[in-house]
């Protein structure tokens, strides 16, 4: 493969990553919970990016971007997360596990879902995600947003429907659920 | 042996309420307290809507917890990926 000048690189830099720092900061947010370890991973993403620019074919940046995000997390969280082997007390039982959802899978498995909401949330068209951050972030009644955008309330209620409901398709693409619940 | 007839009264809604009215169920926006408590009944009895009922539930959860992003940090990302574009090899750039 030809190596891409220094100029061209940047351009495609410019082009398909630039454009989505944003999401890809909203999606790190969601997975690590913690803005510094959102922006390392944001970061880490953009190197990865840029290293790999030159073998990116220019279709769905998004999905490429978020792919080597995704990696990213991955090597970290095999870095800094020990196995999930049960503890054992001094006297060699094991201990009680007070409630599973909180061992290193369930977490792993958390950020990721947290993460592909941010994801889809970011994917939605505009009218359907305007009325989503209104209800569902910014907590208002469906009135509330109604009013705020000069539409009815059956339009509000229409729109946030198709909104979540796009939103879920995403997760089943993502494979983060299994037909009739969560995997 | 007589099997006992599942309970279709008005007192438990049909799937297809439970589709209709889901969303405004989550969101705590019924105004028909009656319907509002069909629903609940029908929630506690099926599985697959109850299954519904937990996942929208869930990915409201997860979407009431993206705020306002901190254009700071967007700023701060924005300025690491100037300064990428502006090497000519990413490998030398050390991550803080």
């Amino acid at each position: 493969m030809t190596k891409l000048s220094k100029r061209s690189r940047k351009a495609s830099f410019d082009k398909y990553v630039v454009p989505e720092l944003e999401l890809l900061y909203r999606v790190a947010l969601a997975m690590t919970g913690k803005p510094e370890n959102a922006e390392d991973l944001v970061q880490e993403t953009l190197l990865r990016a840029f290293r790999a620019i030159e073998r990116f074919d220019g279709r769905h940046p998004r999905a490429w971007l978020l792919t080597i995000l995704r990696n990213a997390l991955a090597n970290q969280v095999r870095k800094k997360v020990p196995l999930p082997v049960s503890d054992v007390d001094e006297s060699g039982n094991p201990e009680s596990v007070s409630d599973h959802r909180d061992s290193p899978e369930f977490q792993v498995v958390d950020q990721a879902f947290d993460g592909a909401v941010a994801a889809a949330f970011e994917e939605l068209p505009g009218k359907f995600r305007e009325v989503v951050a209104l209800v569902d972030i910014s907590g208002m009644s469906y009135a509330e947003a109604a009013a705020r955008l000069g539409v009815p309330v059956g339009t509000v209620m229409s729109r946030l429907h198709r909104g979540r409901t796009r939103i879920r398709e995403g997760l089943k693409s993502e494979e983060l659920f299994v037909e009739g619940g969560q995997v | 042996m007589r099997f006992k007839r599942a309970k279709t009264t008005s007192d438990t809604a049909t799937c297809a309420e439970v589709m209709k009215h889901l969303q405004s169920y989550i969101d705590g926006e019924m105004r028909d307290d009656v319907t509002a408590r069909r629903v609940a009944a029908h929630l506690e009895m099926c599985r697959r809507c109850g299954l519904e009922f937990e996942t929208y539930k869930r990915l409201k959860n997860s979407l009431q917890q993206l705020g306002p992003l901190d254009q700071q940090a967007i700023s701060r990302l924005s300025q690491f990926a100037q300064s990428l574009g502006e090497r000519e090899d990413g490998d030398e750039i050390e991550l803080g």
